[in-house]
């Protein structure tokens, strides 16, 4: 179905070449969104929609952007299409919009998104293009899941709203630890996830 | 060709009108549902201050339609007199300076409490809300914000039912009937040394979106004291 090539751009993004884990770009919604795995997940569901999309846009006008002005270009295609997943958001899934309030807009100043169009949409053709954005929405998703499942378990005692951690144990003297649900919480998970990642996938071409 | 000055602003001409076109379609088609959705959720908010849903259950919006029929809606002015003839959700933002929406909880045929919006500031945005008070004016029936921009986790926790919860039963009066309102302290309310029936639990790494919640509790309080005053008094 997808030729060797298609699958290694679409699978890259994943593990080797995760655009949180191994280019550290996107760190800032990372950290800001992922307190619970809810927002968490929409905020990873709409940010693989834009990377995608845009990705797709960029590549079919890949041959008549005036290369002084792709910036803006892709400014403005990544910009409408952020303001027009707010507002669907706004219009079907009001309650998650509220929670997510300003970080649906700041997708736009996402690092992950510009860098894909820049990176790859700007001289590939468009299915290509679609399996890039899809690959690195994922590669992003999955950081952002793993984080937000362990900052809202151990920081709340909870995983997508529901009580895990019973009860009883809390009568035993278990506490919630606070510094999950801070920014630092973020930052501490986010390193040992990097850590994991490069000792179990050492990275090939780091010397 | 690609790097002509008339290309160019073509170009981005034409960028600009796709991109601007699209918006103004998709804003233009959604906005009916967004001003429903907000609608809904105000209604839901005065409800669940009111005790009359509950805030963490989702409900259908017929369903919202037919709570709400409980609800009456009177707009009273800053000296704390009825206004005869105004719908309390339609006020304009210049109307609001003047007068105030005030939403009674209606049980045969009897006032059984009341909601009005409180608007303050937090860390990073306006906070805006509804507090509901007992028929006796003084005991808090209820607390719901629905809208602000507060850090998810942190400051956003106001929102939650166990932020929101502790403040039922306060009064916002003491025995001497001074307007005092309900603070947010640091820390535990019990270990705040302040009287509890006047004080709540805050939330760790949100103090400044905590105290902007006691400041509009306070500012909401005495925008409506006048009118709280002629109820007690027994004039209304």
């Amino acid at each position: 179905m997808l030729s060797k090539n298609e699958k290694k751009v679409l699978t890259d993004p994943l593990i080797a070449n995760n655009p949180i884990a191994s280019q550290v770009l996107g760190i800032c919604s990372a950290l800001a969104v992922t307190t619970q795995l809810k927002p968490a997940f929409v905020m990873a569901v709409a940010v693989t929609a834009v990377v995608v999309v845009s990705n797709l846009t960029i590549s079919l006008l890949r041959n008549g952007i005036p290369s002084r002005i792709r910036m803006i270009v892709e400014l403005c295609v990544v910009a409408s299409l952020v303001i027009l997943v707010d507002q669907l958001l706004k219009a079907f899934l009001y309650d998650l919009s509220k929670q997510l309030s300003v970080f649906v807009g700041l997708i736009i100043t996402n690092c992950i998104v510009m860098g894909r169009l820049e990176a790859f949409a700007l001289m590939n053709k468009p299915l290509p293009s679609i399996l890039d954005g899809l690959g690195n929405g994922l590669g992003y998703s999955m950081v952002l899941l793993f984080v937000a499942a362990a900052r809202e378990l151990l920081g709340s005692g909870k995983l997508a709203g529901y009580e895990v951690i019973p009860q009883s144990l809390y009568a035993l003297g278990y506490q919630n630890n606070g510094l999950m649900v801070l920014a630092p919480g973020a930052f501490i998970l986010l390193g040992l996830y990097i850590w994991a990642q490069n000792s179990l996938f050492p990275p090939k071409a780091s010397k | 060709m690609r790097n002509e000055n008339l290309y160019i602003f073509g170009y981005a001409g034409a960028v600009c009108l796709v991109c601007s076109l699209l918006l103004s379609l998709a804003a233009t088609q959604l906005q009916p549902l967004q001003t429903a959705n907000v609608q809904f959720d105000i209604q839901k908010n005065i409800m669940a201050a009111l005790g009359i849903v509950d805030p963490t259950k989702s409900y259908t919006k017929d369903d919202l339609k037919t709570a709400f029929q409980s609800v009456r809606g009177v707009v009273i002015d800053s000296e704390g007199n009825l206004v005869e003839g105004a719908d309390p959700q339609t006020l304009s933002e210049k109307d609001l300076e003047t007068k105030f929406p005030l939403f009674q909880k209606i049980v045969d045929g009897k006032v059984a409490g009341y909601a009005f919006p409180i608007v303050g500031k937090g860390l990073w945005s306006t906070l805006k809300g509804y507090l509901a008070l007992d028929a006796d004016t003084v005991t808090v029936k209820g607390i719901t914000f629905y809208q602000h921009g507060e850090t998810p986790g942190l400051g956003a926790e106001i929102e939650q039912t166990w932020f929101t919860n502790n403040f039922k039963g306060k009064r916002v009066r003491d025995n001497l009937g001074k307007l005092v309102g309900v603070t947010v302290v640091k820390g535990k309310a019990s270990e705040s040394g302040r009287p509890v029936e006047h004080a709540v639990d805050g939330i760790s790494g949100a103090t400044i979106t905590s105290d902007g919640v006691s400041k509009m509790f306070m500012v909401g309080l005495v925008k409506y004291d006048k009118f709280f005053s002629k109820v007690r008094a027994g004039g209304l």
